[in-house]
């Protein structure tokens, strides 16, 4: 028989057993193959709950025990008993040794999602690698004094100031200075935004005519927003790549102008309004 | 009749299938009907389906059922199955008119005006919604709350009941602020900000609510895209959806 990753589709009998199991909520012993494979097949899934939903009026009293879930149970319970005794006691242990290990640190119900953790601004995060960081991590100055100091200490690169709150003052490096590097912490994509940009979340004719993703601007540069397909009014939020909200705007027209000046990075901006996000766009300024 | 009809009837389908057609009509009627309520096939057309159904089942399909069966389920479940694969044979031989389940019934539902057919249609809805809901797995109690939050359902503390012990105390006294009386009036956004907090300590995160907000509504989608079919047989949207889900919460 072929393997279920080899498979186009779920035969009948494994399309039949995922409806059991459905029936008998116990879709927990079921093979990881074939949950992903109703996970991630559609027509596959659509034959499950349609059976399902059919099903609900066929008799099934006094069919016996499930060929498949019953016999698991019905073989821990046939174990013999100092089998069983002793099954119980290595339970016990591992249990034990896990508590030991894990203190009380309990973590939730395992329902837990496919999300990213927005990108950390990991530069900033880490232990200074030497001395000099530590100084200048320590030190309270200002951005174009640790400018100077990259400056002179080239191959040591130190990443700018974490953005915690909205910096709408523009800071100009200076002449020759490798903008990205100078600002590597900012350009850094957070895998969040990444995943939800460019993405069309209301399925609607909405097309965003500008900024085209990943657009770069010069610093300083006034940004014109234009989208067509929807005309009730929204909220414009620009962001910066932790996601920190540096600017939000209502806007009732198809259009924003945004000349608000913006510290070299990677920026996201998305369409919003309090029931729905319509688009997340990005674009960089350097 | 025995304790133990699976067994009783795979010796039927070893040594006398035509016995086990026989005891199967019930099954081959149930599926023909689900396939009526749903617009494939007219009431007036029931018996010559399920006629058609016995002579495939008898020249074809019972000999196929013997050779590929494995035993790992039921056999009323499996042969199910053929029923329905033979269904739906039969309705792409004919041109067909499914019943469309969309806003304007199930809204009717709500106000009590339906027939006894769709209201039978609107129950096999709710039957395809419950299957979607179990087959969230280990996910279930994460999308069944937020999908209580995107059909405005009030919460009460059986909702809470996998998050309690977990000091997530400030969290949960949100949500029981938040949601465990009518909140319709507060915005999916603002919901989703509450809601993220308690998933976020939860998971050690820090996603924001439009993630959450993004990640419920691809569940929609997708709930959506199989309830449909493709072809689409139904025109479910985000609203028809919404109503489900709170039909289906309040009878559950």
């Amino acid at each position: 028989m072929k393997a279920i990753k080899d498979q186009k589709h779920l035969n009948d009998e494994q399309i039949a057993l995922y409806v059991d199991a459905l029936c008998a909520d116990k879709t927990d012993d079921l093979s990881p193959e074939i949950l992903s494979h109703i996970e991630d097949c559609k027509s596959c899934h659509r034959q499950a709950i349609d059976l399902y939903s059919i099903l609900d009026d066929v008799d099934y009293t006094n069919v016996g025990a499930h060929p498949t879930f019953d016999k698991k149970a019905a073989k821990v319970f046939s174990m013999p008993r100092l089998l069983m005794r002793l099954a119980a006691a290595v339970a016990l242990l591992v249990v034990a040794f896990y508590f030991f290990n894990k203190g009380t640190d309990l973590d939730g119900p395992g329902d837990i999602v496919k999300e990213e953790t927005p990108a950390e601004n990991t530069d900033i995060a880490k232990e200074p690698k030497n001395k000099e960081e530590k100084i200048l991590q320590k030190r309270d100055i200002n951005i174009s004094e640790k400018e100077e100091i990259i400056v002179k200490d080239a191959p040591v690169k130190v990443a700018a100031p974490k953005q915690e709150t909205p910096q709408p003052k523009s800071i100009i490096p200076a002449d020759n200075q490798n903008v990205r590097e100078l600002y590597a912490a900012n350009f850094q994509p957070s895998e969040e935004w990444e995943e939800m940009r460019n993405e069309a979340v209301r399925s609607t004719s909405f097309e965003v005519l500008q900024p085209k993703s990943a657009t770069v601007f010069k610093l300083n540069t006034k940004i014109t927003f234009q989208w067509e397909g929807a005309n009730e009014s929204r909220y414009i939020i620009v962001m910066n790549n932790k996601g920190a909200e540096v600017h939000k705007a209502k806007v009732i027209t198809n259009t924003f102008d945004f000349d608000l000046k913006l510290n070299p990075g990677l920026y996201y901006w998305k369409l919003d309004s309090d029931d729905d996000l319509l688009h997340v766009g990005s674009f960089t300024v350097e | 009749m025995s304790d133990n009809r699976n067994t009783e009837e795979l010796q039927l389908l070893d040594k006398h299938p035509d016995q086990l057609i026989a005891r199967y009509q019930s099954i081959i009627e149930t599926v023909v009907a689900g396939f009526i309520r749903r617009g494939f096939f007219d009431h007036s057309e029931k018996m010559d389906v399920v006629q058609n159904i016995n002579t495939v089942l008898l020249e074809k399909k019972l000999s196929k059922i013997k050779e590929h069966f494995n035993g790992s389920v039921y056999l009323r479940t499996y042969f199910s199955k053929v029923v329905y694969n033979t269904c739906l044979e039969l309705t792409r031989k004919k041109a067909r008119q499914p019943i469309i389940t969309g806003e304007e019934l199930l809204e009717n539902e709500t106000a009590k005006s339906l027939n006894p057919e769709e209201q039978l249609a609107i129950k096999d809805e709710l039957k395809r919604v419950e299957a979607l809901l179990k087959g969230f797995g280990k996910k279930a109690t994460k999308s069944t709350f937020c999908l209580k939050l995107f059909a405005k359902k009030w919460l009460d503390e059986s909702d809470l009941e996998s998050y309690n012990q977990l000091g997530l105390n400030d969290e949960l006294a949100m949500i029981r602020t938040s949601f465990f009386e009518n909140y319709e009036a507060l915005p999916d956004k603002a919901a989703y900000e509450v809601a993220v907090l308690l998933f976020n300590k939860l998971e050690k995160k820090t996603n924001s609510a439009d993630s959450l907000r993004k990640w419920v509504n691809a569940i929609v989608d997708n709930m959506i895209y199989i309830l449909n079919g493709e072809p689409p047989v139904y025109q479910h949207t985000r609203d028809t959806i919404r109503i489900l889900l709170q039909m289906y919460f309040t009878k559950s």
